[in-house]
């Protein structure tokens, strides 16, 4: 009868999630009829032009075109963050932003209400964000953690873990990095290893506004106004084909659509950091059958910083290495590295996915996102390139010996399922 | 009457049924207290609700009252008329809450003691998207049985509406 009880409570839990995943085997992913870019848009992408962006590796070259934007910003500001907290680094971008707002510019602010509870070595230089609004920043907490909540616990699963700004329309961007310590403000072997895009896209911004404004007003009784900020078509500028995916709130944007047309087509090779790659079986399923139609598919993982999250990769990484794909890993402190944070995946040298989406099932089914696939040859080129080179920055070769051996010495299945779930 | 009270609250609920935008349901967990002229109960109370347009206009709900076993069972019509953004509340809560009265009557039935009609007035009743955030509301039952005015509070109430 117990477990009768357990297993109705965490059906209830996980209910919502529970099909989405089925698209790994659903049949318009698989179809040989259906082109790429048809799938994509099936899955939820919108059509979008852009150019080619500027590419950021690095979080303290990030955070100086950051505050840049900021500076020139002269109507409105607009930010959602996974992470978000001030740290000494980060206060002249923090201190821009409210003078922008004290100047009349609109700056509006989201981020999870996991960023009072960052677990990264932010937790032990972060000052909380709250002070913004005595600046007149529109600041929004995403699905608060406090006991007031407790009545509607499933809601605390479900995270806003998207990355995206928009500067007055004419710039876009998105990525990896959290606005946080560890993300832009630690020293330079401290920060992780990241990546973030600057569009300077109409088109763009006034996608990613769309999305941002649409899970802004799910959220926040604070109403924005759409009409509140500039609106072009989306194909209004730029000369690459992209597909953005905004997964979350009223969006119909789905990251496990997005991953599942684009393995599923997959003819050649897939390269992917997928930061977490913790699957479901469906997710497996799809990963096994690119690799047994020939597909060459490489994965460069970090083992975790934090300790659980270590001994889940770790549990974790036979099961990759048996699946078939060539596995490197990183592993933080050899040669002075950080943390590889980095979510990327290209594919057959074609599509080229950027955002904030890792590629495991919290993301698929228990996250707010934001990726986007830009179909380039040129930037699949320079994207491979940067996959190599991190390979190359202090990376090891995993052998099914290799693997048992990390997962003698360091894994564990409560690691695993923690991170299975929490992320 | 109550007979009277049932019908008029099914009709009620018929004649807005056609004017649902959407039909959000409600799940609440309080904890109240109310004094009689001779007796006391309260405790937890668990409600579940019907609440039929996107703006909290109009609500039904079914409440329990349980200290530790059944205590009281109550049908509430609740209704919050307007809302307005209130900085003063702002230290309350992590994002920007609306603050939203309202008003719920319904009929009650209390163990051992018997029929009666609740009036609450949750003068400090905040919300956002998807919760609400009851303290300190004041009620009133009249009972059916001897017409006795008894009072109390409920002394905090979340709840989720989704």
């Amino acid at each position: 009868m117990r477990a009768l009880w357990i297993i109705l409570i965490l059906s209830l839990l996980f209910f919502p999630s529970c099909a989405s995943l089925d698209v790994f085997e659903d049949g318009y992913t698989l179809s040989e009829e259906l082109t790429v870019e048809e799938k994509l848009v099936l899955s939820g992408g919108k059509e979008v032009m852009v150019d080619h962006p500027e590419c950021y590796y690095d979080g303290g070259a990030f955070l100086d075109r950051l505050e840049e934007l900021v500076e020139d910003a002269d109507e409105y500001i607009l930010i959602s963050t996974f992470l978000g907290s001030s740290s000494p680094r980060l206060e002249r971008f923090y201190s821009l932003l409210q003078e922008k707002a004290e100047s009349g510019v609109a700056v509006y602010f989201m981020m999870d209400a996991v960023s009072s509870y960052d677990m990264t070595a932010s937790k032990d230089y972060m000052t909380p964000l709250y002070f913004l609004r005595e600046s007149g920043v529109h600041l929004h907490e995403f699905s608060p953690l406090t006991s007031m909540h407790l009545i509607a616990p499933q809601v605390m699963f479900l995270r806003d873990h998207r990355k995206l700004m928009v500067f007055d329309g004419e710039y876009a961007v998105l990525g990896g990095m959290n606005l946080n310590y560890i993300s832009l403000g630690a020293s330079d072997d401290e920060v992780q290893r990241d990546s973030m895009y600057v569009f300077s896209s109409r088109a763009l911004s006034s996608a990613l506004t769309d999305a941002f404004v649409s899970v802004w007003n799910a959220a926040s009784v604070d109403y924005i106004p759409r009409s509140l900020f500039h609106s072009y078509p989306y194909d209004y500028d730029g000369s690459l084909d992209a597909y953005l995916f905004n997964q979350g709130g009223d969006e119909k944007g789905r990251i496990a659509g997005m991953y599942a047309s684009l393995i599923n087509s997959a003819e050649k090779e897939i390269l992917m950091f997928p930061y977490l790659p913790v699957m479901d079986k469906k997710m497996e399923a799809s990963i096994r059958r690119a690799i047994d139609r020939g597909v060459k598919v490489k994965m460069l993982i970090p083992l975790d910083t934090r300790g659980y999250a270590k001994g889940g990769v770790s549990y974790l990484i036979p099961k990759l290495v048996d699946m078939g794909m060539e596995l490197y890993v990183t592993e933080v402190g050899s040669d002075g590295l950080a943390m590889l944070h980095e979510k990327l995946m290209v594919v057959d040298g074609r599509y080229t996915v950027i955002g904030s989406s890792n590629f495991n099932y919290r993301t698929m089914s228990l996250a707010y996102e934001i990726a986007l696939v830009l179909d380039s040859t040129g930037f699949a080129a320079e994207s491979e390139e940067h996959f190599y080179s991190r390979i190359d920055e202090g990376s090891f070769y995993v052998s099914p010996e290799k693997a048992e051996e990390i997962k003698k010495e360091s894994g564990s299945w409560l690691g695993y399922m923690l991170i299975y779930y929490g992320g | 009457m109550k007979k009277r009270i049932a019908v008029l609250i099914v009709v009620f609920s018929l004649l807005t049924t056609p004017l649902m935008a959407k039909v959000h349901a409600s799940l609440s967990l309080g904890v109240m207290g109310e004094k009689a002229l001779s007796s006391f109960y309260g405790g937890g109370e668990v409600s579940i609700g019907l609440q039929f347009t996107d703006e909290p206009w109009f609500r039904l709900e079914a409440s329990v009252v349980l200290s530790p076993f059944f205590e009281s069972v109550t049908m509430n019509m609740i209704t919050e008329p307007f809302s307005l953004y209130a900085p003063a509340f702002d230290f309350l809560f992590q994002n920007p809450a609306l603050w939203s009265p309202k008003l719920l009557i319904g009929g009650e039935y209390v163990y051992k003691k018997g029929w009666g009609l609740r009036a609450l007035f949750g003068i400090l009743n905040f919300r956002d998207k998807d919760f609400e955030y009851t303290f300190l509301s004041p009620m009133m039952t009249l009972s059916l049985d001897d017409y006795s005015v008894s009072y109390g509070f409920e002394v905090m109430r979340f709840t989720y509406v989704f």
